[in-house]
């Protein structure tokens, strides 16, 4: 039997954390990967569809149920993914296939959140500078976890978090040796 | 070869779904949406569902509730397929009576594979989620491998998924002596468990010499944050201890409050890589007993310790709020219980008014969650003071209606 992803190709399902909310909803990926389309400045929005809002203190129930919806990119905090894969931008394509990663384990605090997971990259670059000095305001933080600080029970993980960086208070990094 | 009914609001996925069991010799019965697909329960007598969880009109958590409360539909094993695959997601889809849960994407081998499982044994389905992170990444360890989809790994928080009808309860051994233990269980974040919880035990230590509060959140809990105490030790510490918790390995986790002489187990800071087992657990608060007179345990239903606790409880405090999610998002708590080998007779269910303004009416949380309510906790005002002065509000205003009615709680049991 072939192994066949159920999985509508060219589709994500993604929930955008803002400071209130938790909107889940499918993101049709046009010619571009998803942290692209994110960190794309030509738009200020992004378009959902199968758009499910829950508040973010009661995260299963839900709130409201539309076809479509437009988010507004810089009122997210953070976007997770289920999958890894659709986390990689498309200039890290490349960069990560070329060299052997290197893996630092990430912690951030943004806005309502605290998040913890990996980044890696291509290179021994300085990595401060690549988190603080990129021109990109979404940034890629693999195996995360964003837990709500006011509840920390409430947590969201998944393959690949895009996290706004506009809303970072601090990163502390670590590299992970062995 | 089964029929299996597929309910989604998306016809492209029904599709694809129908193309992989017809593969695998089943007969798929379509439904495009959540009353489409109650219906098709009905009519059709399928062997299994599969159901989504984000439909327009009912949602996957409110058809599983209606397929479990409609004694024709009842034993229809329900496997939840969603893209909305948080823990949390998980649990309110065990809560509201499905057998098992995977995460989207999913491979046909994985979801045919799971399919024949809960149909070889439907009553012992055992949950399973996405292999994701579960747990934060720590320090020196490399990220962990990639994801396998969906494996037999029990999540954290599920031990076994509540079967259609009289799930088994876990294995527990209980000690020989009963255990002088108050669980207080909030079924959502924010109705004022820990509230409870903490007042609970001051009260109790009005009369009782010797009074322990345990507080088992897996991070953060916020016992610590409402007494102003800073926890250096907590439950998570005895893991590294093995099964073997003697009194020198409980005493050692244990923070004394300084003014009350309350013996407190805080909760980790961060979430530790598995809670306590459920023997450690059956353990601890054994080793507990044979030096506290009453012991209150603030448990939340994300800890998979929550089945020792409930096993072991010699009362057990259900916690709900009076909102509008306490009427419309119904636990059937005699089921629940029943599934954790509980007599329903040691549980209380309690309203706790967190707000001013009347909320829902008693009579609707009793329906809701298919109990008597013992007892309401009237809304008091002194509690935003109380925790500013890291007092329990019992404690700070001892005439309050809120503490009269706790001091009530405690003569009920």
């Amino acid at each position: 039997m072939s192994d066949k992803l159920l999985a509508r190709k060219g589709i994500i399902t993604a929930d955008f954390l803002t400071d209130k909310f938790r909107i889940s909803g499918d993101v049709t990926l046009k010619s571009q990967p998803f942290p692209d389309m994110m960190n794309d400045k030509g738009s200020a929005f992004c378009r959902i569809e199968n758009v499910y809002v829950s508040p973010i203190d009661d995260p299963t129930t839900f709130r409201a149920q539309y076809p479509v919806g437009q988010v507004r990119k810089q009122s997210v905090i953070a976007v997770v993914l289920t999958r890894e894969e659709d986390g990689i931008a498309r200039h890290s394509m490349y960069q990560v296939k070329l060299d052997a990663p290197v893996y630092f384990n990430l912690y951030v605090t943004a806005g309502e959140y605290e998040i913890r997971g990996g980044v890696k990259i291509a290179s021994p670059v300085d990595v401060d500078n690549m988190l603080m000095q990129s021109l990109d305001p979404f940034m890629a933080v693999f195996r995360a976890t964003a837990s709500l600080v006011s509840d920390p029970e409430i947590q969201f993980s998944g393959g690949a978090l895009l996290l706004n960086r506009n809303y970072a208070n601090i990163y502390c990094v670590e590299r992970v040796t062995g | 070869m089964a029929k299996v009914l597929v309910i989604d609001d998306d016809a492209g996925l029904l599709q694809m779904v129908k193309l992989m069991l017809e593969r695998e010799g089943h007969t798929a019965i379509l439904a495009q949406g959540g009353e489409a697909g109650l219906l098709a329960a009905q009519t059709q007598e399928p062997e299994i569902a599969i159901v989504d969880l984000m439909m327009p009109g009912i949602s996957g958590y409110d058809v599983t509730r209606q397929l479990r409360g409609n004694p024709s539909t009842a034993r229809i094993p329900v496997l939840i397929l969603t893209a909305r695959s948080q823990p949390m997601d998980k649990q309110m889809a065990i809560n509201a009576g499905a057998t098992a849960f995977m995460s989207k994407p999913v491979s046909s081998r994985e979801l045919t594979t799971r399919i024949a499982e809960i149909l070889a044994n439907p009553a012992t389905g055992a949950n399973t989620g996405p292999a994701r992170t579960d747990a934060p990444i720590y320090s020196n360890q490399p990220p962990p491998p990639p994801s396998s989809g969906t494996t037999r790994r029990v999540p954290i928080g599920v031990e076994a998924a509540p079967a259609p009808t009289a799930p088994a309860a876990p294995q527990i051994r209980k000690p020989a002596r009963q255990v002088p233990l108050t669980a207080v269980l909030g079924l959502r974040p924010g109705v004022g468990a820990t509230t409870v919880g903490v007042n609970l035990t001051f009260l109790l230590r009005r009369t009782a010499e010797r009074v322990c509060l345990v507080d088992l959140a897996l991070s953060n809990g916020q016992v610590g944050a409402q007494l102003h105490l800073a926890m250096r030790t907590s439950w998570a510490d005895l893991l590294a201890v093995g099964e073997n918790l003697d009194v020198r390995a409980v005493s050692a986790v244990i923070t004394p409050h300084p003014q009350a002489g309350v013996g407190i187990i805080g909760a980790p800071g961060t979430r530790p890589p598995r809670p306590l087992s459920l023997d450690a657990t059956v353990q601890m608060f054994s080793t507990l007993g044979s030096g506290f007179q009453q012991i209150v345990a603030d448990v939340s239903p994300a800890n998979s310790s929550l089945a020792a606790v409930l096993a072991i409880a010699k009362t057990i405090i259900v916690v709900v709020g009076d909102d509008m999610n306490a009427a419309q998002n119904p636990f059937n708590l005699p089921q629940v219980f029943s599934g954790y080998g509980v007599n329903l007779s040691s549980v209380r269910l309690v309203v706790n008014h967190s707000q001013p303004e009347p909320g829902v009416p008693l009579q609707a949380i009793s329906k809701a969650y298919n109990m008597p309510i013992t007892l309401e906790l009237p809304y008091d005002v002194n509690q935003a003071q109380a925790v500013r002065r890291g007092v329990p509000a019992a404690i700070m205003s001892p005439e309050s209606p809120f503490a009269q009615a706790l001091a009530a709680l405690i003569k009920l049991l």
